[in-house]
């Protein structure tokens, strides 16, 4: 167990180095950064030299870059561009309310989707199976952002019952929660009941049922804990997943959180804020694929690491 | 016969009419395949001939006629889906809408396929050093949100078309070259490969004639299903304000947002556009999935 997980470790490591070389790259990716800074007409020679001093764009790429990793890893990202403060503060300012919401989201998800599952493998065929399958299925082919815009259209602008924009009372986290979460409920219903069916054949399900549980317990204690790996395993994509989802649902709901804040910056070509991001959006995407790995000893207690 | 099939699938190399016949057979005997294949192929038709159907240029600014409702809700029949907040026209703009979508999904997704194909294969057939890294670059690209990745991409290099097209190949080929590893991985050890070993075929023949028509298939099945979510993806994007041309789908379902209240008809049809699309990719991606290999069914 301690090799596996000192081996998972460095693999985490691995993966945030790189992640901290793709945010340090983005300023580079038109050449010279300081064109992020000064309007083509203002600039001179002088000027754009000073500024490459005084930013330390002047050094060695990997002195550049050695610098930026010891500073991130103390926190520091510099100044934002635009807003004269911390560009570390900027940000985790803004994540209280995209966890709010990506989080609804995902508890959404996990109440419609693995009852629905459920309800879909035991009742095989059924019309409740049948129509959550073609629920599914619709829902790979409509872009989140639209669904949002329907919603608004038939709750906020036909029927006026919720608010179409902004952040306030728990009435502002509906729309949102549910289009970020529909996703993610699709995904679970339909590992749930694939892998659903999978466990009922098994022989400790057949042997639960002859000495007499009854339906709902065999279910519940036998089948579903089993049932489970492929749904905890999907948790960890899907939290990355919420994340992009964020993005544009943030932009849709104008909800004041980190999707929102990306995009103003990349339009406002605030770079540190975008770094900043990437950065801490790859520390949480890897650690919560940690601990989904480490939770399946959990779950499965057969499963051993070594 | 998996050989023949992803050879028909790719656009055949050998024998196409044969291969071609078994493929529209099976196709026929499924209703929601058919149905797929023709919603997407009606979409493909559009693109292709947009001018000839399109009543108005899409570009076309006319501020005495913007917000014309569409005309089974009062509008005239010179603009049948109504005009914008500029006065252009809604019909125009989804037909033309379906160029940039298309191009940009399927030029990107055969970015990415040989991308990941080729990395997947060197991957999974020589191993040694190459491998352990690639697949620590996979997990780099994965690690991501890819929404987050590839607007911080865009956003920085600008929204070409070209420029978009490159940066969906360029992130989206972790995917093909995990299942094109794992299937080379699992083929690579099986008996024909040894009789071909053992009859001094080198590795390179090795991999071209056995290794590769067998891989190719799962990769495909992946391929099919990725291209509804990269129209979905560039969609997303455009509606973002990072659209390589001013009429997208997404672009126009932007200001779908904004007239919301006032113009519910610019908020709907680039939607239904969109939805129509990927429903047929959907559909016929499935299909396509369960004909190549029944055994990777639900896999992905």
């Amino acid at each position: 167990m301690t090799a596996y997980l000192l081996r998972r470790l460095l693999q985490v490591v691995i993966v945030l180095l790189g992640v901290s070389v793709f945010a340090f790259f983005i300023i580079y990716l038109r050449g010279d950064p300081v064109q992020f800074l000064v309007p083509i007409e203002h600039s001179t020679p002088e000027l754009l030299d000073e500024i490459r001093k005084e930013m330390g764009f002047a050094d060695p790429l990997h002195v550049q870059y050695f610098r930026f990793l010891g500073k991130a890893m103390r926190g520091d990202f510099g100044q934002s561009w635009q807003l004269r403060e911390p560009a570390l503060h900027v940000v985790l300012e803004r994540v209280g309310p995209t966890f709010q919401l990506g989080a609804t989201a995902l508890c959404l998800a996990l109440l419609i989707g693995v009852p629905a599952g459920v309800l879909a493998a035991t009742r095989r065929g059924s019309t409740i199976d049948l129509a959550a399958s073609w629920i599914a299925t619709f829902g790979r082919a409509v872009p989140n952002f639209w669904l949002g815009i329907m919603m608004i259209l038939v709750f906020g602008v036909l029927f006026q019952v919720l608010p179409i924009s902004g952040r306030g009372t728990w009435l502002h986290l509906v729309m949102p929660a549910i289009v970020l979460g529909s996703d993610a409920a699709a995904t679970q219903m339909r590992l749930v009941r694939s892998s659903l069916l999978e466990v009922l054949n098994q022989d400790y399900v057949r042997t639960a049922r002859s000495k007499g549980l009854s339906g709902g317990a065999v279910i519940a204690k036998h089948a579903l804990r089993n049932a489970l790996i492929p749904v905890v395993t999907i948790l960890g994509v899907q939290v990355a997943f919420i994340f992009s989802g964020s993005v544009v649902v943030e932009q849709v709901f104008a909800w004041p959180g980190l999707g929102r804040l990306i995009v103003q910056s990349i339009f406002r070509k605030d770079m540190p804020i975008v770094q900043v991001a990437v950065v801490f959006l790859g520390l949480i995407v890897a650690t919560i694929n940690l601990l989904v790995d480490l939770s399946y000893t959990l779950i499965d207690p057969r499963i051993q690491y070594d | 016969m998996t050989e023949a099939v992803a050879r028909a699938a790719a656009g055949g190399t050998s024998g196409p009419p044969r291969a071609l016949r078994l493929f529209f057979a099976r196709l026929r005997r499924s209703k929601v395949g058919t149905l797929g294949f023709v919603m997407f192929a009606s979409v493909v038709l559009v693109a292709l001939i947009a001018p000839l159907l399109a009543p108005h240029d899409p570009r076309e600014i006319a501020l005495d006629k913007k917000f014309l409702s569409p005309v089974f809700a009062g509008g005239s029949g010179a603009h049948p889906l109504g005009t914008d907040q500029l006065g252009r026209d809604v019909f125009s703009g989804v037909l033309y809408g379906a160029r940039t979508s298309l191009i940009i999904s399927i030029l990107s997704v055969t970015g990415a396929f040989s991308i990941g194909v080729t990395v997947g294969l060197v991957s999974g057939f020589y191993g040694g050093g190459w491998d352990p890294f690639f697949m620590r670059v996979v997990d780099i690209l994965q690690a991501m949100p890819s929404l987050v990745v590839l607007l911080a991409l865009i956003g920085v290099l600008g929204p070409h078309l070209s420029t978009i097209i490159l940066v969906f190949a360029f992130t989206g080929w972790g995917g093909y070259a995990r299942v094109v590893r794992g299937e080379v991985l699992s083929v690579k050890r099986r008996e024909f490969a040894d009789a071909a070993r053992a009859i001094g075929l080198p590795e390179g023949q090795i991999l071209r004639r056995h290794v590769l028509p067998n891989v190719l298939s799962a990769a495909l099945a992946l391929a099919a299903l990725a291209l509804g979510s990269v129209i979905i993806a560039e969609s997303a994007l455009s509606y973002l304000g990072l659209s390589a041309d001013v009429v997208t789908w997404g672009r126009m379902l932007a200001g779908g947002r904004e007239y919301v209240v006032t113009a519910w008809w610019l908020a709907v049809f680039p939607g239904v556009a969109i939805v129509y699309t990927v429903l047929g990719v959907v559909f016929f991606g499935d299909w396509l999935r369960d004909y190549i290999d029944p055994r990777i069914r639900g896999r992905f």
